[in-house]
């Protein structure tokens, strides 16, 4: 791959083609988001859409705010408050949340 | 809720928290136990990886049926190689490739959250999430693609797929000339993590 020359703004991002051996995550913390959302999925607490659509939400938020006052983009920012939003939208931290490998005859939730 | 776009400075401290408070909720309320989210990651980073992938266009290069299938049916045809327990899950039954041609250049995005084909790529490159390459691939990927390097002809159609909950795309790149009679594990070694998400074309044997 070729680098490309950069310096306006509708360049591609330099990590678009320098930073392709780079982390995926930033942070610990980025990481750990990103594993306790896909394994609370993985674990039939929501369907991963729900987190995706919370996700879709909150960047899009971020897209429409006006530039002075949204500040710099931060995917896992996102994510992290999309993951709080399911959380408490599925109410797993309710008393009386039942986990989906002890519920009854019960149909799924959505 | 406070102010929705009131972001302090210390913005990024406040996410840390927000997610070590939200696992440290979840295992006293006993949704997860203290080792859920580190075997779930444990899983992601050891076995849902490119290699899944390699392998994947390799056996489409040398089987064309193979190929017909994994168009038609990724999931079930996915399912019919030695790859790691679990391809289903996570997304894997969304699994979808698009198969570049003659004439034919496929390109992923997502457009709206940076979702991507985990099992069989594993977590996506940095630049993936990037917004300025997600609306650009979006709207003008011959330009994306000559800037990255890609040469296409002017004739060759750049088809974009975008990425969604119910689709999870990836490309099977054309097999590179030379490398006649080349073993699958030869072969594989010339897909890129790139050339499955359509930013490149596979190596040229060396």
């Amino acid at each position: 791959m070729t680098p490309a020359q950069h310096g306006t703004d509708s360049r591609l991002h330099p990590s678009c083609v320098t930073d392709l051996n780079q982390p995926t995550f930033d942070a610990e913390w980025q990481r750990r988001a990103f594993g306790l959302a896909v394994a609370l999925s993985e674990f039939g607490h929501y369907p991963w859409e729900d987190f995706q659509r919370e996700l879709i939400d909150e960047i899009g938020r971020w897209e429409e705010a006006p530039a002075d006052v949204r500040g710099r983009r931060a995917y896992y920012e996102h994510w992290a408050a999309a993951l709080e939003r399911v959380v408490r939208r599925h109410g797993l931290l309710e008393d009386g949340y039942v986990n989906p490998e002890d519920r009854v005859d019960e149909p799924a939730s959505d | 809720m406070t102010a929705q776009f009131d972001y302090p400075e210390d913005r990024e401290e406040r996410s840390a928290a927000q997610v070590r408070a939200l696992e440290a909720l979840l295992i006293e309320k006993g949704v997860i136990g203290s080792g859920t989210v580190d075997k779930v990651l444990g899983y992601f980073e050891s076995e849902m990886s490119p290699l899944n992938g390699r392998k994947i266009v390799a056996r489409a290069w040398t089987d064309p049926d193979f190929a017909r299938r994994l168009a038609e049916d990724t999931p079930a045809a996915v399912a019919e190689l030695d790859l790691p327990e679990g391809m289903a899950g996570a997304e894997g039954e969304h699994l979808a490739a698009v198969l570049n041609e003659p004439g034919v250049h496929n390109l992923v995005i997502c457009t709206l959250c940076s979702c991507f084909p985990w099992p069989v790529l594993g977590l996506p490159p940095y630049w993936y999430k990037d917004p300025v390459f997600r609306a650009r691939a979006a709207r003008e990927p011959r330009a994306v693609l000559t800037e990255l390097g890609v040469p296409l002809d002017p004739d060759t159609e750049v088809r974009v797929w975008d990425a969604s909950g119910h689709a999870r795309w990836f490309v099977v790149p054309q097999r590179p000339a030379g490398t006649e009679g080349m073993s699958e594990e030869r072969l594989a070694d010339l897909v890129t993590t790139e050339s499955m998400i359509g930013v490149a074309l596979a190596e040229a044997p060396a």
